[in-house]
C-alpha cells in the first residue's frame, strides 16, 4: 500500500472575484514506503501546494488525497491535526523563531508530544543520523547553508514519520551540497523505511531521487530516469555517484 | 529599559570604503513606551535592531538594556537575555505545521515550564490577541493576520522587557496591520515593556509616542511628509 497516493487532483486559487488561478490539473501520484519522488518546477508553479495538499493542509477542488489508503478528507480535524503532528515531517528552509542550540530548536517540536528527555534523546538520534552531531551545540547564525538543511532534515525525521515533505530545501545551496543532501535523503528514506516528496527547483537536485517528476502547467508529469540521470553528470571528488558502488541504483539488475 | 550610546556598525563596501549601516545612534525607550524608527531599505533599520538583539557586535557604542550593557556579555548570556528578556517579531511565521495555536504560542515556554503550565500562562494572551476561539486550530486554518497575532504571543509569553518588531505588518493588508499594531501596542503599554518598531510604513507610525527616522544609518528627525530618495541618491 502506498504511503501517499493522489488520484485526480485539481486546486485552484481565486484571484480578484472573477478569475481563478489553476494550481494543479489531475494530479496523480503514487510514493511506497522508502521512495522518493522529487517534483521539479520553476517558481510559482505549485509545488508548495502540492505538498500542502499531500499534508492535507490545503483541500483540492477534486480529487482524492490518500495517506495508507484512507482518505484524508474523511478524517476528522482533530485526526488530520495528529497526523500532521506525528506521521508527516515537514522539512523546509525556515529561520527559526526561537534563538537556541540546534539540539534544542530539533527537540522543542517533541517536547508536548514525547516529554523533555524523549525529545532530546529523539533529536539527538536525528542529528546524528543526518551527520550533524557537531551542530548540536550551534546556534543558527553560526551555521553554514548546507548545515542548516541537515538540521532542517533532522527536525524533519525527528518525529519518526512516515511521509517526508522537503520543500525547495536546496535552493541556497551549491551542486555538489545539493547532491549531498539528496543523496542523504534517499538513503535516510531506504534505511528508515519513510516515503520523501520533495520538491525542488533545479534538475541537479533531482538525481538520487527514485523517481522524478516535473510541474508545469498545474500538470504532473513522471519522467523515466536514463542510466546518465542517476546521481550528478559532473564528478566530485569524495561524492560517490549512484551506481558506482550502490547496488540499490544499479538499474541493470 | 532600553539605552543606545554612539551605537556604530560598518560594513566593508567592497572598494575599500565602509558602509556605513549604523553610524553613531544615540536613543533611549523607556519601560511601556513605544517608540518607531521609519526608514527606507537599506537605511540601517535591522542592522540596529540586530545589534540591540546581540546578533551583531557594534564597532563602537554601547546597548544598555534593563541596566546591562548587552555587548559584554557571554555568549551563553546573550542568548539567554535573547530568549528571557527579548521579544522578537518580523515578518516569519515559523509555526509548527502540527500543532495547534495554543501549542505553537506556549513553545517558548516548554522551555522553562511543563506543557500544560505553558499553555495556561499563554491563554489569556491568544485571547487578549483575539484569538480565543482558534487556541485548538492548526496555522493552516488560520489567516495571515492570525498567523502574526501568535507569533506576537509566542514573542510576549516570556514577559520580556524589549519588543523589537521589525517591519511586523510587512505581509498583512492595511486593516490587518492596524489590528496587529493596535493589539501590540496594547498589550506592551499594559505589561510596561519598552518596543522599538521599525517600519516604512508612515501609517505604523500612528500607534507610536515618539517617532524617529533612520537614514543612511543616522537617527535625523522624523518629518510626517518626508519621502526618502533611495539609498545613495539622498
Amino acid at each position: 500500500m502506498s504511503v501517499l497516493s493522489l488520484t485526480g487532483v485539481c486546486l485552484s486559487f481565486p484571484r480578484g472575484r472573477r478569475h481563478v488561478i489553476p494550481v494543479l490539473a489531475s494530479v496523480t501520484l503514487q510514493i511506497d514506503a522508502g521512495e522518493t519522488v522529487s517534483v521539479l518546477a520553476q517558481r510559482a508553479q505549485g509545488k508548495t501546494s502540492l505538498l500542502r495538499v499531500a499534508a492535507g493542509m490545503e483541500r483540492p477542488d477534486r480529487g482524492q488525497v490518500c495517506f495508507e489508503g484512507e482518505d484524508l478528507w474523511g478524517f476528522s480535524e482533530r485526526r488530520r491535526s495528529r497526523l500532521l503532528g506525528d506521521q508527516i515531517g515537514w522539512v523546509r528552509p525556515v529561520v527559526p523563531d526561537l534563538d537556541m542550540p540546534m539540539l534544542t530548536n530539533v527537540a522543542l517540536p517533541l517536547f508536548a508530544t514525547h516529554g523533555k528527555s524523549e525529545a532530546y534523546a529523539r533529536a539527538t538520534g536525528a542529528l546524528e543520523r543526518v551527520g550533524a552531531q557537531e551542530c548540536a551545540q550551534q546556534f543558527w547564525g553560526s551555521l553554514a547553508d548546507w548545515e542548516r538543511a541537515l538540521v532542517a532534515i533532522a527536525q524533519g525525521i525527528a518525529r519518526e514519520p512516515k511521509l517526508l515533505l522537503v520543500d525547495d530545501l536546496t535552493l541556497s545551496l551549491g551542486l555538489g551540497e545539493t547532491e549531498e543532501i539528496t543523496r542523504l535523503l534517499d538513503t535516510l528514506a531506504t534505511e528508515q523505511g519513510f516515503a520523501v516528496l520533495m520538491s525542488v527547483s533545479d534538475a541537479g537536485a533531482t538525481g538520487w531521487s527514485g523517481r522524478v517528476a516535473t510541474l508545469a502547467g498545474g500538470e504532473l508529469l513522471e519522467t523515466p530516469k536514463l542510466p546518465a540521470q542517476q546521481g550528478n553528470i559532473i564528478d566530485f571528488p569524495g561524492v560517490v555517484k549512484p551506481g558506482a558502488n550502490d547496488p540499490r541504483h544499479d538499474i541493470s539488475t | 529599559m532600553l539605552e543606545l550610546r554612539e551605537l556604530t556598525k560598518h560594513y566593508p563596501a567592497g572598494d575599500g570604503e565602509l558602509l556605513r549601516a549604523v553610524d553613531g545612534v544615540s536613543l533611549k525607550v523607556a519601560a511601556g513606551e513605544l517608540v518607531a524608527l521609519y526608514g527606507p531599505s537599506g537605511s540601517g533599520k535591522t542592522t540596529l535592531l540586530m545589534l540591540i538583539a546581540a546578533l551583531l557586535q557594534p564597532d563602537s557604542g554601547t546597548v544598555i538594556v534593563d541596566g546591562r550593557e548587552i555587548s559584554r556579555l557571554s555568549e551563553d548570556d546573550r542568548a539567554r537575555y535573547r530568549l528571557r528578556e527579548l521579544g522578537y517579531i518580523d515578518q516569519a511565521f515559523d509555526l509548527l505545521p502540527g500543532a495547534t495555536v495554543l501549542q505553537n504560542a506556549a513553545m517558548k515556554l516548554w522551555l522553562t515550564a511543563d506543557a500544560r503550565r505553558a499553555e495556561r500562562i499563554v491563554e489569556p494572551l491568544l485571547v487578549r490577541l483575539g484569538l480565543g476561539e482558534r487556541l485548538a486550530h492548526r496555522p493552516d486554518q488560520l489567516s495571515m493576520g492570525e498567523r502574526q497575532r501568535v507569533m506576537i504571543a509566542r514573542a510576549l509569553s516570556m514577559g520580556p522587557k524589549l519588543v523589537l518588531a521589525d517591519e511586523p505588518t510587512g505581509s498583512l493588508d492595511t486593516r490587518r496591520g492596524h489590528e496587529v499594531l493596535t493589539l501590540l501596542s496594547e498589550i506592551c503599554r499594559e505589561r510596561g515593556a519598552a518596543v522599538l518598531l521599525v517600519t516604512h510604513d508612515p501609517q505604523a507610525t500612528a500607534f507610536a509616542d515618539r517617532v524617529h527616522a533612520l537614514r543612511d544609518g543616522r537617527l535625523v528627525d522624523y518629518e510626517p511628509d518626508q519621502v526618502f530618495a533611495p539609498l545613495g541618491e539622498g
